[in-house]
């Protein structure tokens, strides 16, 4: 057997569908040729998933060995009532959004009534553009301009003896 | 009399046709489906696990791909077996969950099970003989293959597998996928090589703690 007609029969070998004969002189030539051997080495690593019997066909009864254990695979669904596999992965994911709606959820409320709870004036710009003269005269004092209530302090003139700024603009 | 008229009338229900149950089926008598299903049952199982090593969803996608076949069946035509449109739908069924998994391609090397690094020893250092009889009895062999698969686009994959287990010609998966010919020899080509890189750096990372 040369090197071409090796590698043909990788998949026959694999699937034991080779005579006697023809497998002991397939054995004898990856025995001396590196090539081949190593192309069966890397074949090897990857036809279990497409050249070997499936769990349908071998009825599940393949092994786990680890060290020195011998560990029959259980089939992983045992009572059939509860989801599992791709069912279970639907409802992890249906949860995953009841939960980021629920915290949605809260996180509004919350803000809504910390809004509505707030002492200060509100919609103070809303009120400025919808508002009458007198109204938006008051805007432009000291104390009701536009973001004083934003910022949640009272606003000072700089240069009444209050605010105690006037050494900092003394010079 | 009646029992052996019975025993007839069973007897031809026993022979009934793909088609004949098909023509059952779209006339309303729905039962007629299961008996389509048992008769197809183990070779879709088969072929979701060839996709999919987790038993969980290798059920679910069967079952996935019944519910869609009897929901289309109006659209399957006779000029082609029964068999051949039902192994479409569900090429098409676990074509579509690889696309909605999108796995990334995994790095094989870095997280090795023990048990998967077992193997790996053995395929380095067993003789071809051993190699494959201790395959058929290892679920890591098995799990490592399928992660080996996992490193493949789902169009290679899909490609891969209808290749070389359902033994499809390049036409044939072009008709089953709704691709075109060129499309599956290049990706066909590509899966390979990826593969085969995959499985010689695993192999030569377990030669180089060998030598360590």
């Amino acid at each position: 057997m040369n090197c071409f007609e090796a590698r043909k029969e990788f998949v026959a070998f694999w699937r034991r569908q080779m005579p006697p004969l023809a497998r002991a002189a397939f054995s004898e030539h990856l025995g001396g040729c590196p090539r081949c051997d190593h192309s069966f080495r890397v074949f090897a690593l990857s036809a279990p998933a497409l050249h070997s019997e499936t769990d349908a066909e071998t009825g599940g009864a393949r092994a786990h060995r680890s060290g020195g254990l011998h560990v029959v695979a259980a089939p992983a669904h045992r009572d059939g009532s509860a989801p599992t596999g791709r069912r279970r992965a639907k409802l992890d994911r249906l949860f995953s959004w009841r939960d980021a709606g629920a915290v949605i959820a809260v996180a509004t409320a919350a803000s809504l009534a910390l809004y509505f709870a707030s002492a200060t004036p509100r919609a103070v710009f809303e009120d400025a553009l919808t508002g009458s003269a007198s109204e938006l005269a008051n805007y432009n004092t000291p104390t009701g301009v536009f973001g004083q209530e934003l910022l949640g302090s009272e606003l000072q003139d700089p240069l009444s003896p209050e605010s105690g700024l006037q050494d900092d603009f003394a010079g | 009399m009646l029992a052996l008229a019975t025993r007839m009338g069973l007897g031809s229900q026993a022979v009934r046709t793909d088609e004949e149950l098909i023509a059952e089926v779209l006339a309303g008598q729905t039962a007629a489906f299961a008996e389509l299903a048992s008769r197809y049952r183990d070779k879709v199982d088969r072929l979701c696990q060839r996709f999919f090593s987790d038993r969980e969803m290798v059920r679910d996608l069967a079952q996935e791909s019944f519910i869609r076949a009897f929901a289309g069946l109006s659209t399957y035509r006779a000029e082609m077996p029964f068999g051949g449109w039902l192994r479409a739908v569900v090429a098409n069924v676990c074509y579509d969950e690889l696309r909605r998994r999108q796995r990334k391609p995994e790095e094989l090397v870095a997280d090795f099970a023990a048990a998967e690094y077992n193997w790996v020893q053995l395929v380095s250092e067993a003789t071809p003989e051993e190699i494959v009889g201790a395959a058929e009895q290892r679920q890591e062999a098995h799990d490592l293959a399928h992660r080996l698969l996992d490193a493949l686009r789902p169009e290679d994959r899909t490609i891969m597998i209808l290749k070389e287990t359902e033994e499809l010609s390049v036409s044939e998966i072009a008709q089953t996928m709704g691709w075109s010919e060129a499309k599956v020899k290049i990706r066909a080509f590509r899966a390979r090589q990826v593969m085969r890189k995959h499985a010689e750096r695993i192999l030569a990372a377990r030669r180089a703690q060998a030598v360590r």
